[in-house]
């Protein structure tokens, strides 16, 4: 069965009143979407708590559906805008908590690094920082891009679509994104 | 140097990387590559950039095994409940307020009635019709109904 039909059977499952046929689309889609909002706003616990937000919201909106969108899609595009609206309000509150927020995640327990010699993960620790530094530099809607696009193989049709704007403005911030990241991480490769 | 291909086109780099190109585009950029030692470079630093990433990315996975199902589960079955006794509710209320409405507006109309002097004949209105009768030792309750408005009285003779 195709994915695109798969979903589309789980989401009428669930507005029929099956609670338990959206744990499919919760299982399927958990882990891409946590990394996607984690790439928006950097922090591990408040990415885990936006996923669950996200996937509420989804249910809550399944009615809302259009068949004829790809559900994933329509799923980014609620993880999309939901974690920027919490970056967003973060950002508000505090300035500098942002900073706090990545070096709160960097802690020595934070990786799970599969690395045991100590020289080597103290090295591989530090690049992490630095791509964690990069990524905290690029504007959100350039991070957004590069998660996106890196971390889930999105076609710039498919992140134009979540992010509501051009192929063009996709390529652009591609670019954008990678020439900051390149500034930052080359040299520590 | 760049050349003019890149030079009037930064952004095609990203676009080859990604195989956004069609097949002659991309078939054109593989022939420029072998003239342009910083398009190739950037090539090659965009694969190590999503080499890093990619890393990064496994690090920062949920956990196997890990599902946010139960916890997505428990708000969906909290919010299900308290709608659904939001509903029950409602269900009762409509079913209290029509024989509330009904009572009242009953006994306002035999308040008229009474006043008016309609039963002071003994006699009812013809539209009225008896509908039962409840007995007692001092009291007879005689309930009367509307046939066109199914308006309810409750008549007491002594």
């Amino acid at each position: 069965m195709s994915t695109l039909k798969e979903d589309r059977d789980l989401v009428r499952s669930c507005l029929e009143g099956n609670i338990d046929d959206f744990r499919g689309l919760v299982e399927k889609y958990q882990q891409r979407i946590y990394l996607v909002v984690y790439g928006i706003i950097l922090n591990r616990e408040q990415a885990r708590d936006l996923t669950q937000e996200v996937f509420l919201k989804a249910y809550r909106s399944l009615g809302k559906f259009k068949g004829n969108a790809q559900f994933y899609t329509w799923l980014y595009r609620i993880a999309f805008n939901l974690a920027l609206d919490a970056k967003r309000k973060i950002a508000n509150r505090v300035q500098v908590e942002y900073d706090d927020s990545i070096e709160s995640d960097n802690s020595e327990n934070y990786f799970r690094s599969r690395i045991s010699r100590p020289d080597q993960m103290a090295l591989r620790k530090e690049l992490y920082d630095k791509i964690i530094k990069g990524l905290g530099a690029l504007s959100d809607e350039q991070r957004t891009a590069i998660v996106l696009r890196e971390w889930d193989g999105h076609s710039y049709d498919e992140i134009s679509k979540i992010m509501n704007c051009s192929t063009g403005t996709v390529m652009s911030r591609l670019h954008y994104a990678r020439e900051k990241l390149k500034k930052e991480i080359i040299p520590y490769l | 140097m760049k050349s003019k291909i890149c030079h009037n086109n930064e952004v095609l780099v990203d676009a080859y990387y990604d195989g956004e190109l069609s097949p002659e585009e991309s078939q054109e950029y593989k022939s420029h590559l072998e003239e342009c030692p910083e398009c190739a470079q950037s090539l090659r630093d965009y694969g190590s950039i999503s080499g890093s990433l990619a890393d990064l990315s496994r690090e920062l996975q949920l956990g196997e095994g890990i599902s946010l199902w139960p916890e997505i589960s428990s708000r969906l079955e909290q919010e299900h409940s308290v709608r659904s006794m939001k509903s029950v509710g409602r269900r009762m209320f409509l079913l209290r307020r029509p024989a509330w409405m009904g009572l009242a507006i009953s006994a306002a109309a035999a308040l008229i009635l009474f006043f008016s002097g309609a039963f002071q004949s003994e006699k009812l209105p013809s539209n009225f019709c008896r509908i039962d009768n409840i007995s007692s030792p001092e009291h007879n309750y005689m309930i009367y109904q509307d046939k066109s408005d199914g308006l309810t009285i409750i008549w007491i003779m002594e």
